[in-house]
């Protein structure tokens, strides 16, 4: 046992000896959170801004009064920016059909008499719904605007037809009850988890395949040290590597302004599993493919799998029925899980003692196989 | 009179601060077999890389089969063959497969192509081996592979660098013999070694490179015959001083001192008295002699044989008081 | 250097890359296999696939909590059990139990119904509906929220047999058009996008410094091959790659997931070989830097993020401001997005999208034009 320990030990401080060497894996330990965060700010910035420029154009084919009241919301919407005004439903369709505008607001003809009259009508909305998201904000943008117009209808007392208007019947009012910041940034706490993946991934490239390649794991193993010896020497090492990583996204996620609820050390103990579960993997992967270059490309190409199926971007709740029983079989899943709990429910140890669970048991699985497999393809 | 198929015009590389080659002067004659001798580190490599184009020449040029190196490289890389480190072959395509893929590249036409790939295949009986990934083949296979590659085209020279190291010596014997006989054939030959006995075994005219710097040209005799001038003895012995060490190096014949304790290594001029006078200069200082060997100069010994001395070496590679003041602290 | 010479020396080139891969099952399989398969796979499973709707609340267990035990509040539980958006309808919980379990992973929202319900609604007025929602699961409280407003839209709490029209609430009904798209479609084309530029950055840069480590592109360099040959030969090869990924991608989408694209096959494999060739001259200047093939992988990593954000992968680029949008707005790659995006989801014809065609072909002349000037200057960074 006391050799295991000494043994694993020198095998973890030249680990991290030589990870200070590498710029290559120095860039990736410290510049990929930045950027990815980075990154991911632009983006939820962009989904939680308070006003738009989403183009958009309008063909007023009615030309009434109470039309004119329609386009005078659309226009102050801050959502969308009206860019131009249109003759024909052909020139907005037009419009839309060739990029210039995401949307096109058809206001047809009688709309403001049908409205007086009978007290109903309609809009036309065309939206050009190869994209995203902006379609939903141009939506959101005209009901928005229709209904500033009737609310300003009843609130000047307007007694025609539109006075017998009543509102849903239904109101839901929503209370969130996690700790999450209004501007939304559901990404950070899967960003994490991602974090720890790909550098763990990273650690399994330097950590045997590049070993390998150098011809540096041979005389490891010619030595009297057992081949376990060196893989808790290296998992250690990924550990510390990882608390590392960890402590420099939640420098970035408190100056972001995240609010941390729970306990920071069951976020380094989630993390660190996370870490060990996939050098766990790696190492078992790492007996098959020899090259380190192979092994990165892997690596990253899982990267976009895993951000859908791992909980990273999306919860394993909302993806659809094949998509949750895959993300479900992937312990990743547990392990994004329990981070995105405890950052923003401050849940305790008993809520994410079965994510623990399951990324121990599979490391623990794992790593027996790893060290077979290794014997077996020195 | 036999045309020069290389010919240097102040042939310099400089990489960042460091001069790898200066102003380098040589020329070969074609057909001939012209050796290029150096420690490691001497600039033969970097210089053989200029010649084949994978490096530009900081300044000056080079005229190689009566093409100038540096303005038109493609036309000189048509007339040349290399076998060097970091020139290598596709790992994961076999032996006929690289051969066939270089010979397109070097305009041989199909039938053409295939005779002269199996031609060479034969010459250097790979047999069941050329259809090996290159990558399955020994290191030794592999150079042969590197060579049939470097004259699959018949260019009219051919550099091979350090070529036969690594070589068990029946193969790096046969190699020289291969390389004689196309010298026979008309092909010209650079061969760079940092071996002190290979060019005396083939080489028509050997350069001696150090520091960047071409010190000697001449032929084999006369390197041999001046380095057969030279004598190395090395006395084991303890307590040495300052003093005695002084003492001993103001010996005429001396050529170079260096004490690593507890080992005295004197190079000088061949001389039968020298071994008693120097047990009797040691001796008279109450100096403790436990052995004596004569053994064979070193490179460096030998260069400092062949250049003139350590005078000539500062001299050539302008070395000043302090920089040798340096170099005996460590010679101490 | 003649035309002949030149063609000869590229298809040499082309033929060797070839045999080379075939003879590295691993890179097969990377770069065939993993790469778009995975990519394609994971879209798949998570979006379930093009024409699949499900609901995100269907199968998330929730608390229902009935404080007002009326009538009106018995309906409103029938309609939401028997609606599909809410199959795990939870019952028995007390309030503050409830709220405590949120966050166990045992339930994600109480919905609360509270005392004076049916009152109120039989005053005609608005009838209050309170949901706690754990809502560090992203984007659960508007998925219940709108589950919950469209089941209860003409809810009335007088009538026994709940309307079944899906009825208007405003005077003003909005009527929508523009065909709609699956998840599973729109998120194909940034799929597609992905493959290409992730494998063909991988080829290219990854493959010339590999060339560099081991020796070979020394080898061709003091060949009498010259760089255009060697360039247009790596491109030819890997166009021929990329043909066969989009075609992997297309038959994933259409046979595996049911997608429908609305051009034909042939554009979207000449798109996508735009994209890869645009990729691929961006791939050849980095190559020119001399990186280990590692250290072009992590490049490749950062470039294929970085396009991610800001190339309307997955955020519309109208949505971005200021420097995000400048930035945007100068990507090559995301006019090539663009193109295909509204080609193969709307069958937009290209001749009606020439502008952004043209500013990703000039960009791709752009882009080989520099790697040629950069690979010849760095020529002995690349064989050194």
């Amino acid at each position: 046992m006391k050799e295991l320990v000494r043994d694993s030990f020198a095998v973890t401080v030249k680990e991290l000896k030589e990870l200070s060497r590498d710029p290559v894996s120095l860039a990736l330990t410290i510049m990929f959170p930045i950027l990815l965060i980075s990154i991911f700010v632009v983006i939820s910035q962009a989904f939680g801004a308070s006003s738009y420029n989403i183009p958009v154009v309008v063909a007023d084919l009615d030309g009434s009064s109470v039309s004119k009241v329609l386009l005078d919301k659309l226009t102050t919407s801050p959502l969308i920016r009206v860019n131009q005004f249109v003759q024909t439903d052909e020139q907005a369709v037009q419009a839309v059909q060739s990029g210039m505008a995401t949307g096109a607001v058809i206001i047809p003809k009688g709309f403001g008499q049908a409205l007086l009259s009978s007290g109903h009508t309609y809009v036309i909305l065309q939206t050009d719904n190869s994209k995203l998201t902006a379609p939903l904000l141009v939506n959101a943008a005209l009901s928005s605007s229709i209904q500033a117009m009737l609310d300003e209808a009843t609130q000047t007392g307007y007694t025609g037809a539109l006075s017998g208007f009543k509102a849903a019947p239904v109101d839901v009012i929503i209370r969130p009850i996690s700790g999450r910041p209004p501007s939304g940034d559901p990404f950070l706490p899967g960003m994490l988890g991602m974090i720890t993946i790909l550098g763990a991934f990273d650690d399994i490239v330097n950590a045997i395949t590049r070993e390998r390649e150098r011809g540096t794991f041979p005389r490891l193993v010619l030595t009297p040290i057992n081949i376990f010896s060196v893989y808790m020497g290296k998992m250690s090492s990924t550990v510390v590597i990882n608390a590392v990583r960890t402590t420099l996204m939640l420098i970035i996620f408190a100056l972001s302004g995240l609010v941390i609820r729970g306990n920071i050390i069951f976020i380094y103990l989630t993390t660190s599993l996370i870490a060990v579960f996939t050098l766990s993997l790696g190492l078992v992967i790492s007996s098959r493919v020899r090259s380190s270059s192979t092994l990165t490309i892997l690596e990253i190409a899982l990267t976009f799998p895993l951000f859908q199926l791992s909980g990273a971007v999306s919860s394993a709740e909302t993806l659809a029925p094949e998509g949750r029983a895959l993300a479900y079989s992937l312990p990743w899943t547990y392990g994004n899980d329990a981070i995105r709990r405890i950052i923003y429910l401050g849940v305790g140890f008993n809520a994410i003692a079965v994510d623990i669970l399951v990324l121990l048991l599979s490391s623990l699985v794992l790593l027996p196989i790893a060290t077979l497999l290794a014997k077996r393809t020195m | 009179m036999l045309e020069k198929a290389i010919e240097t015009h102040n042939l310099t590389k400089v990489f960042g601060h460091f001069t790898a080659v200066d102003g380098l002067n040589f020329d070969v004659r074609e057909g001939e077999l012209f050796g290029l001798l150096g420690p490691n580190g001497a600039g033969k490599t970097t210089t053989v890389r200029m010649l084949c184009t994978l490096l530009e020449p900081t300044t000056g040029t080079a005229t190689i089969a009566g093409y100038d190196l540096v303005k038109e490289p493609a036309k000189v890389r048509r007339q040349i063959g290399v076998v060097s480190e970091g020139v290598m072959l596709y790992k994961d395509l076999s032996i006929e497969e690289n051969l066939k893929f270089l010979s397109k590249l070097y305009d041989l036409s199909g039938e053409k192509a295939d005779q002269r790939v199996k031609e060479l295949l034969e010459m250097f009986d790979f047999r069941e081996k050329a259809k090996r990934q290159v990558r399955a083949l020994s290191s030794g296979w592999t150079k042969k592979a590197l060579i049939c590659a470097a004259i699959l085209h018949r260019p009219k020279i051919l550099f091979l660098d350090e070529v036969t190291s690594g070589l068990d010596p029946q193969s790096a014997t046969a190699l020289r013999d291969f390389t004689r006989n196309l010298c026979n054939q008309g092909v010209t030959v650079v061969w760079t070694t940092h071996y002190m006995t290979e060019p005396e075994k083939i080489c028509d005219r050997v350069g001696i490179v150090y520091g960047g710097r071409m010190i000697q040209i001449g032929s084999p005799n006369d390197l041999k015959r001046k380095v057969s001038e030279l004598s190395v003895m090395e006395i084991e012995v303890s307590n040495l001083s300052q003093e005695t060490i002084d003492k001993i190096r103001s010996v005429q014949e001396i050529c170079n001192l260096r004490y690593e304790p507890p080992f005295l290594r004197i190079s000088c001029e061949r001389d039968d008295e020298l071994t008693e006078k120097m047990t009797k200069t040691l001796l008279s200082e109450g100096v403790k002699i436990r052995a004596i060997n004569t053994l064979e100069p070193t490179l460096e010994e030998a260069f400092i044989k062949l250049t003139g001395g350590e005078d000539e070496i500062d001299r050539i590679l302008g070395r000043n008081d302090t920089d040798r003041q340096v170099m005996k602290e460590r010679s101490k | 250097m003649s035309k002949s010479k030149f063609l000869s020396d590229t298809l040499a080139v082309t033929i060797n890359e070839f045999r080379v891969l075939r003879r590295n099952r691993t890179a097969i399989l990377l770069s065939l296999v993993v790469i778009p398969f995975f990519f394609t796979a994971a879209l798949g499973v998570g979006s379930g696939g093009a024409g699949t709707s499900y609901s995100v609340t269907a199968k998330i267990p929730i608390a229902f909590i009935d404080d007002d035990q009326t009538v009106a509040s018995g309906r409103v539980y029938a309609i939401l059990a028997r609606s599909g958006d809410f199959h795990q309808l939870i019952q028995g919980y007390r309030e503050d139990n409830a709220i405590a379990t949120l966050g166990t992973g045992k339930i994600y929202a109480v919905i609360v119904i509270p005392k004076g319900f049916q009152d109120r609604l039989l005053n005609d007025q608005v009838g209050h509906i309170t949901v706690y929602v754990d809502d560090s699961v992203a984007d659960l409280g508007s998925a219940i929220q709108g589950n919950l407003l469209k089941n209860l839209q003409d809810f009335n709490p007088r009538l026994e047999v709940q309307p079944v029209r899906v009825g208007v609430s405003s005077p003003i009904e909005i009527v929508a058009r523009g065909v709609k798209f699956s998840g599973f479609d729109v998120g194909l084309t940034v799929i597609l996008g992905l493959v290409i530029i992730f494998a063909t950055f991988y080829e290219i840069a990854g493959g010339i410094s590999r060339e560099s480590e081991e020796g070979t592109y020394a080898r061709l360099a003091v060949s009498p091959i010259g760089l255009g040959a060697i360039m247009a030969g790596k491109t030819f090869y890997d166009l021929g790659l990329n043909a066969v990924r989009a075609l992997i991608v297309c038959a994933l989408a259409v046979y595996g997931y049911g997608a429908r694209p609305n051009t034909d096959l042939l554009t979207i494999v000449g798109l996508s070989l735009l994209m890869a060739l645009l990729t691929m001259g961006f791939g050849f200047i980095i190559s020119a830097l001399g990186l280990g093939v590692r250290a072009v992988i992590i490049v490749e990593f950062f470039l294929v993020l970085f396009l991610f954000a800001f190339s309307g992968f997955i955020i519309d680029r109208e949505l971005l401001t200021g420097f995000s949008k400048t930035i945007s707005y100068s990507l090559p790659w995301a006019y090539g997005i663009e193109v295909i995006r509204r080609a193969v989801l709307i069958g937009q014809p290209l001749w009606t999208m020439a502008n952004q065609l043209m500013f990703v072909v000039v960009s791709t002349v752009v882009f080989y034009g520099i790697a040629y000037f950069v690979l010849k200057i760095s020529r002995e960074r690349l064989v050194i």
